[in-house]
Parts: structure tokens; sequence; C-alpha cells
């Protein structure tokens, strides 16, 4: 199966360019007659699957002598019991640090360093992968110990006691820095705390875990039916497709993992948190409620909201936030789609303890702001440009072709997923913005988290309701 | 602006040195030829320099300003200056930016002149409150009149709507640099808006901007156990030579410097033989001279900068400190070396790339896989800069419970291996062989290239020199790596700074 993606987007760049006229009298910097934008020939990626169910992308890429493999593998932390928690880390890092019985560990590292070649494996949330990244001259040699650390990895035992301590001192570290214990606790009060989506490992669940999970976990995954194999690089295709086939043809064709995404039960109510870090002089704030899905057909419009509130130093909370009342470096906000479950709509500052209420106050109204008047037509125009202007930089190289793809077919998402959103960006009206900013974002219904100094922050917080402190305290 | 990246010097991270080793080491052979072939220069009548590097896989390019002046070139008082100018370069120009610049500037100079009056009464001893007052409301005053003329990010808002993204800046303390990238066929929109900002800036803004940059450096530094660490162990580790002090800039002279200091510092530095730009992407050389010519040829000419005239003196013994923390555990050494351009700056590199660069490294393999003493450890040289005499340090991450006289104890081993000439000529192979191919790897990204090749010409004299590097390292020795081992890293030139747990008590 071929595949040829459409080339018409280009044009669309350029037919917008100029359709801004917000000054009275013309100024330099829109008078500017720009030649045609110089074309891009989206690369013809081959695609193919054999009998196991592994699924192929190819694409060559002729600009370095390297090539660059990718195996996408369906599998990842969402299936693991809540007392096993870190499972799935564990197995990506083990994989890799402890070899396979033809190439141990040490010996692995050598074999790769001594030819400046790349092989990692890692399982997240939703989804593992392996990578190989060589020279072009060195595939052939070091495709079969890819081969072997994605089939047959060892576990060794030293290699997961050591993945274990790394893994705890991660845990007794996790409060030092103020962002991460603010990113963390915020998922806990958006999706609940027993919810799968804001869990995280604790000693206890790194306890449980033996190295018998991580061969079960391993055997489940690294089957025929969860893989999808993508490689890019310096190389002829007839050759690189045999290779491939002999190389990934005796895979069991095993059982396609099917990922659980429970449900999120939420009710909005607004809040106010409070987690107590002496050794700081500024508060980390994030406010939100629950988001929604990719597959929701206001989507584009909530995107175009999204960059008016937030998209670049011209977005509203950057201009008003930042460079007007000089409040934060750092803010910003948007409303989540998930994929594969709801995310979330947040919005963040940090701020000096003393102006931690009027930066909060000061993000609120920005938020009361697009829904109760309407984004004006020279902003929306604003956005849209943007957002036009900016599709060149969806493809920056051929690789980005194929990645897109793959990711795509992953979530199941339609192959133009991407031109398709250009073109429902095109249509979107202000009062699409406005409709989608009062359907969707809940200011009255704000669960506001602030991770900061008590000493300097005073009664700050209590205008918006009984303060509940956290505790972070690491459980033993 | 500036956002991320706005400071290196706080971050030991592998993406720092995944970006010094790009500068450092070199391609291989055919891989240079190949892109040579690609690259074109050529410097204005002026002295500002322009490289041009010819990439058209996509219809985009990627466009550098490199200024050769960072944290290192501040005076006294105004520590933070050059960091205050980045930000400032985004607020836009005498047309850009503004209704009305004429009576803007009437207002931003009287603003400024309140602002000097009120800060110095400060000062003194025998100046009232009702004195501060009544000037703290002048400048309230003059404020509020030159914020009539603002539009607000309106320099900002023409790149974005244009289709500029990745648009951003970092001050490190050798050096100030601006990118951003464009649809290739509004090279002249970046002529433009870049020649103008740094022709006819206007520091609009600019109070309210110094509020930005202190919750900036509160985030990175106050805020941060790695952060006031970093910052801590400059300012021991350097009694005389400006790389003491924070990019950021101390939190006193963020507040005293003003618009006047700004402007000169501006005058002095920002001028063309200072300036090196790099272009990366699909753009035509002979069409990206002649932008050049039209838009940065009217720049005047000026005096090159002056040097920083203070040579570290020779330190008399180790210096120690300990930053008693709620935070976990933290250390790092480092050690007194040379510059970038010294000849024993390759043989540095190589030593501690062999130290902790990869999962074969010895450091990597006893410390962390080993006897797991420790989550993460780093060696790395030319920290916190590369234009004059840096440090070479050790960086590390303890594993619960491992005390940091363990720590230190094991580093100082490793060290001393080094000096008594244990390291095998297979692992300083490997380090050459890993550098070279970070270079390739690098080859396929315009910002990459366009960063690394206005850096090198900057800072070595020329763009080849990104390259020419990699002779350097293959000829580096084993008998080289023991006697730079030997002559720097020594005890009487080392600082050592720890951040304790202070609940964990004597048993750390």
């Amino acid at each position: 199966m071929k595949q040829r993606i459409q080339q018409q987007i280009w044009i669309a760049v350029l037919a917008v360019t100029f359709s801004i006229g917000v000054h009275a009298q013309q100024d330099v910097w829109e008078s500017f007659d720009y030649p045609e934008l110089n074309s891009f020939d989206m690369p013809e990626l081959e695609i193919f699957e054999i009998d196991n169910g592994v699924r192929f992308y190819l694409v060559q890429d002729a600009e370095l002598p390297l090539i660059d493999v990718t195996v996408l593998i369906r599998a990842g932390g969402v299936n693991i019991p809540d007392d096993k928690v870190g499972l799935n880390s564990l197995v990506g890092t083990v994989m890799r640090s402890g070899g396979t019985n033809e190439y141990p560990g040490d010996a692995l590292n050598e074999l790769l360093e001594n030819r400046a070649a790349i092989i990692e494996t890692q399982f997240g949330f939703t989804s593992g992968s392996a990578t190989m990244n060589v020279l072009s001259e060195d595939f052939e040699r070091l495709l079969p110990v890819f081969m072997d650390v994605l089939r047959q990895p060892a576990f060794p035992e030293p290699r997961i006691e050591l993945a274990k301590t790394q893994q705890a001192s991660l845990i007794a570290r996790r409060n030092d820095e103020q962002g991460s214990v603010a990113n963390r606790e915020f998922q806990r009060i958006i999706y609940g705390e027993d919810s799968r989506y804001s869990r995280r490992v604790e000693y206890a669940t790194l306890d449980n875990i033996t190295r018998e999970d991580m061969i079960d976990f391993h055997a489940q995954a690294v089957v025929g039916s969860n893989l999808m194999v993508g490689v890019t690089g310096n190389f002829d295709m007839e050759e690189m497709k045999t290779l491939l086939e002999q190389a990934f043809g005796d895979l069991p064709a095993g059982e396609q993992n099917e990922l659980k995404f429970p449900e999120v039960d939420y009710e909005f109510e607004p809040g106010i948190y409070f987690v107590d870090k002496p050794d700081v002089n500024q508060s980390y704030i994030l406010m939100g409620h629950i988001g929604g899905m990719r597959d929701n057909p206001d989507y584009a419009a909530l995107q175009v909201m999204n960059r008016v509130l937030s998209g670049g130093f011209s977005s509203r909370l950057m201009q008003v936030v930042r460079s007007e009342m000089g409040l934060a470096y750092s803010v910003f906000g948007s409303y989540g789609s998930g994929v594969y479950f709801p995310g979330t709509f947040s919005a963040g500052v940090m701020t000096q303890s003393e102006t931690t209420s009027e930066a909060i106050n000061a993000i609120i109204a920005q938020i009361e702001r697009i829904q109760q008047e309407p984004i004006s037509e020279e902003e929306l125009s604003q956005t849209k440009e943007q957002f036009l202007n900016t599709l060149v930089f969806q493809y920056p190289s051929i690789s980005s072709v194929l990645r897109e793809r793959m990711s795509n077919d992953y979530a199941g998402l339609p192959p133009d997923t991407f031109e398709r959103l250009v073109e429902e960006v095109r249509q979107v009206t202000v009062a699409d913005v406005q409709s989608v900013a009062q359907r969707y974002l809940r200011p009255d219904s704000l669960r506001i988290l602030v991770v900061g100094n008590q000493a300097e922050l005073g009664d700050q917080l209590q205008q918006y309701g009984e303060v509940q402190p956290i505790d972070i305290t690491i459980p033993e | 602006m500036t956002d991320s990246i706005s400071q290196w010097r706080h971050r030991l991270t592998a993406g720092i040195l995944a970006l010094s080793m790009l500068t450092a080491i070199s391609a291989s052979a055919q891989d240079i030829e190949a892109l040579a072939e690609r690259v074109s220069e050529f410097t204005l009548n002026n002295g500002l320099h322009f490289i041009i590097i010819e990439r058209p896989v996509a219809p985009i390019a990627t466009f550098v300003t490199f200024v050769n002046v960072g944290g290192a070139d501040e005076p006294v008082n105004n520590t933070g200056v050059a960091h205050i100018f980045e930000h400032m370069a985004f607020k836009g120009t005498r047309t850009i930016g503004t209704s009305d610049y004429e009576a803007e500037q009437l207002a931003l100079d009287k603003m400024d002149a309140a602002y000097t009056a009120w800060m110095e009464a400060g000062y003194r001893d025998n100046a009232s409150e009702e004195e501060r007052q009544a000037l703290w409301q002048e400048f309230e005053h003059w404020q509020e009149q030159a914020g009539q003329y603002i539009q607000s990010e309106e320099f900002s808002q023409i790149i974005e709507r244009e289709g500029g993204v990745g648009l951003n800046a970092f001050t490190s303390a050798d050096a100030t640099g601006y990118f951003y990238s464009l649809p290739q066929n509004k090279a002249e929109l970046w002529f433009y808006l870049e020649s103008q900002r740094f022709r006819f800036p206007v520091f609009r803004e600019f109070y309210v901007e110094k509020d930005v940059i202190m919750e900036e450096r509160r985030m990175r530094t106050d805020s941060s156990p790695q952060g006031r660490l970093l910052e801590e162990f400059l300012s021991v580790a350097y009694s005389a030579h400006p790389y003491r002090n924070p990019v950021v800039g101390w939190e006193s002279d963020i507040i005293a410097t003003t618009i006047a200091d700004t402007q000169r510092f501006y005058e002095t530095y920002y001028v063309p033989s200072n300036m090196t730009i790099a272009i990366a992407g699909d753009v035509d050389p002979a069409r990206m001279r002649e932008l050049a010519e039209q838009y940065f040829g009217p720049m005047p000419a000026a005096p090159h900068p002056p040097s920083v005239k203070t040579i570290e003196p020779e330190q008399r013994g180790e210096r120690r400190f300990v930053i008693e923390d709620t935070s976990q555990p933290l250390f790092i050494a480092g050690y007194k070396t040379v510059a970038a351009d010294h000849p024993d700056a390759a043989a540095l590199e190589l030593l501690s790339q062999i130290l902790s660069s990869g999962r074969t490294s010895r450091l990597y393999r006893r410390m962390v896989q080993d006897e797991r003493l420790a989550l993460g450890v780093q060696a790395l040289t030319g920290f916190p800069g590369v234009r004059f005499p840096a440090l070479f340090v050790t960086f590390a991450v303890p594993n619960m419970g491992v005390p940091l006289e363990d720590i230190e104890r094991v580093l100082n081993e490793e060290i001393e291996k080094a000096k008594q000439g244990d390291i095998r000529q297979e692992e300083l192979d490997r380090a050459v062989t890993n550098s070279r191919a970070s270079v390739v790897r690098g080859l396929n990204s315009n910002m990459g290239l366009a960063l690394n090749l206005a850096q090198a010409h900057a800072q070595l004299g020329s763009w080849q020199d990104a390259f020419s590097y990699l002779e350097e390292l293959e000829q580096v020795t084993l008998e080289d790596l023991q006697r730079v081992a030997n002559e720097y890293l020594v005890e009487t030139s080392r600082t050592v700074g720890m951040v304790r747990n202070a609940m964990a008590g004597g048993a750390e």
C-alpha cells in the first residue's frame, strides 16, 4: 500500500498571506512583495504489513549517512494494576540496561558506543518504543542486536535492582522542585487521587514489582500485532524491506493489546488547594478543570480559542499578565483535548508570593473576558494567519511526515487529521470562539492549586474559599 | 523575552553538554566537505559578518543573530544588563510598538530620570520618606504617560502572524543570541525587523519588564535548589573574574539598572563588528546578500567593544561551602582550567567525556551502575563559558541515603586514576568517535547549524572552527589526558559545593 499526502496546503498558505489590513496607512512590513513559497515535495511513504501483523512505514532520506528505526509498541502504564505502578517504566529501562543473553548490558554498551550507535527502549503511559539510530554502514551488523534487545531481553536481577534504586531516588526527590510538585498534585486534584490518570510510583508499588511481572509485561507487549516499525534514512528500499521482513517475520502474531481507558467521573466544583514550600519566594499556580476529547467537533474552534488566550508572545495571557502587568515570566493556559481520555483545561503562572492573588485574578479575568466579549475580527484573523502561515513547519523534514503518519495510525486517527484541522480552522468564526469559550470553560468552577511559601503569602488565598492544605509527605 | 534557554549557565544538563560538544567537535571529513559546499559567507563594509547555509530540505529558514557579549562583559552595579537588553530587544522599535515615537521617547526619558532620582535618594541617608514618595509618584506619572503610546507586543505579533516560529533568545556568560524561523519566502521580513530592532531599539515597558525578569530570577534561581547551588558555586569559585556573577544579575543590580545604563551597554556592544548573523534553510545566498546590504548596510560602523581586562588570580587554596536546605543533597566540584582557544581545551573536553559521557563512561559505570551511589553524574568542561578560563566541573545527584562524603571520595579517586594514567586508548578512541557522530547528527537542524556556525565564527574566528576542532581532538594522546589531569585537576584550584538536607541531620 502506498500513500501520497496532498500538496495543496502550500497553495493555501500563500492565499492567506495578504488578507490582513489593520493599520490605516500601510506599514513597511506589510508592503513586502514576498516571492512564491518554494514547494515541499511530500515524500512517498512505503507502508506495508506482514502476516504476523507487524506494520512497516519506510521513507528514504539521503541527507545524512544515518538510518533511524522506531518501533512503536502498543502497551503502556495505563493497563498496569494499581499496586504495581511503575512496572512499565522499569521494563523499558531494564530491556536496554540489562541487555540480552547474547549481548549482556556492559557488552552491549561497549558494542554500541564503539560505533556511536544508539539503541533505547521505553514504555510510557499509552505507548512504548524501541529506537535505533546508527550509521548506514553499521545497520546490517546492528539490526540483529536491536532485534535481540527488543525480543529477548534478559532482565537480570542486578539491573532490576539498579532501576528500582534509581526510581526510589526519584521518589525521594520529587518534592524538591516546585513545578514538579505543582503538576503532579494538580493531576490528582483534577482526576482524583485514585485515578489511573494521576497515580504515581511509590516505594510500595516499586517493591511489589517482580522480575516475573516484567517478563510477562514484555511478552505480552512485544508481539507482531502490537508493533509498528518506522524506518528513515539513507538506504536502498528493496534491500531494507527484505532485511526487515527477515528480522520481524518470525515474531509471533500474539494478541493485540487493548489499552483500557476508564471513564473520568468529574463534577464541576471549585476549590482552593495549597502546598506549603518554605524554600521558595514565588508561587507556582495552576487552575482549571476537566477538559475534553480530541474527536470533539468543536476541536478546531477550541484551538483558535487556545491561541488567542495563550498561543505565543502576542496572546492575551502573555500580553496582559506578563508584558503589561509584569506579574510573571511564565504564564500559560489552554483547553486540553485528549485522544484517549479527557484532557484538562488549565492555566498557570509563576509569580512572587506577594502578587499571588493578583495573578490568579488577572488570569480569571482573561478567562471570563473570552467568554463575555467576542474576540475582535483582528484577533481572529491574526490567529488564523498565524496558524496557516506556520503550516510549513508541520513538515520540517522527511522523517516528520513519517512520524506524523505513524502517530495518527497508532491513535486511530485518520491519516489526513492535520489537513482536516487546517480546513476546519479556516471556517472558525468569532461567534464560534465565544461559543466554545462559554460552553467549555467554567471560571466559576476552577480548582486552584498554589505551591508557595505560606509565611510570605499571608491570607491571600482565603478569598477563593476554604483553603485545603495538601500533604506531600512521601509515604514510606 | 526569552524562554527556557534564557540562561544556559543555570543548567548542568545534557542539553548544555550537547550544545557545547557540537561547537567543539567535528564531523567526518566527507560530511564537512559536503556541508562546506553549501556554506557561503560575506562581511559588510561596516564589519557585520553573515554566514549562509543552504539546506533546501523544506521551505523554511532559521535566522540567528549572535552577539559576542554576555554576562562577563557587564559593568559593576549592572550585572544582568546583557539579559535585560535581550528582553528589551522584543519591545519594538521607533516604528513598531508605538503610536507616537517622539512623544513616547520624551516620556521615557523623564521616566528614567525620575527613577534614577528615586533610586539615588534611596541610597542616601538624609532623604526623607516624603521625598522618596514624591519621586516615586513622578516616576509613575511618566511611566503612565509613556504607556499611552505602547502597542504592546506588536513586534512579536508581526512575526507570529507571518508564520514565525521558535521566536526566542538567550543570554549566557559569553554571548547573546536571537533567533526564529520563517517560511523561506519571508526572509525580507526578518531582515527588516532584525535590522530595525538592533539599529533603533526603544526601551519601552522597561521597568515592567524588569519585574518580569525578577520573576525569571525567582523561578530559575531563588526557588530552585539546583539554581541556588549553581549561583553560589560560581560566586565562590571566582574571586575577580566576572564569571562569578549570575547571568540574570544580582537582585540589587536588576533593581539598580536604568534605561540609561542599558542604552550605554547597547551602544558599546551592539556594533556590527561584534555581531554575527547566520541563516540556515531553503534560501538563496545571492538574495540574502542583497537584503543584507539593503537593511544592515546603513548600520554605522563603530569601534570594536572593549575587552574584559580582569584576569582571575591564582587560587591559593581549596574553597568549600555547604547550603543547608530542605531539598535532597547535591554535589558539585569545579577546577580552574582554560578558555576554549587554549591548546589544552581539547584534552580536557575528551577527559570529561571519558569520565561521564555514555553508559561506558567511568563515572557512570562506577557511581551510577555498579556501586549505585548516584542517580546521575556528569563531568563537563567550559563552565560557565568558553571565552575565558573556565571550570572543569563534576556534578552528582546522590542516591537516597548515600553520604555526600562518599560521592566526593569516589569522584576524587576517579580523578586520581586519570592522573595516574589509567585511561586506555580504547576509551579515548570511543570518545572521539562519539563526538564525531554527534556532530553528524546535528547537521540536520537549521537551528543547530546556524547557531553553531555563528558561534564558531564569533568566538573562534571562523565557522570552519566548529569542525576543524575535530583534528585537535584526534591528536590528543593518553599522555595529554594524564598531563592535563595533573596540571589542572588539583586541590588548590578546586571549589566544592554541596546542598545538605537540613532534615537529615548528621546522617547526611
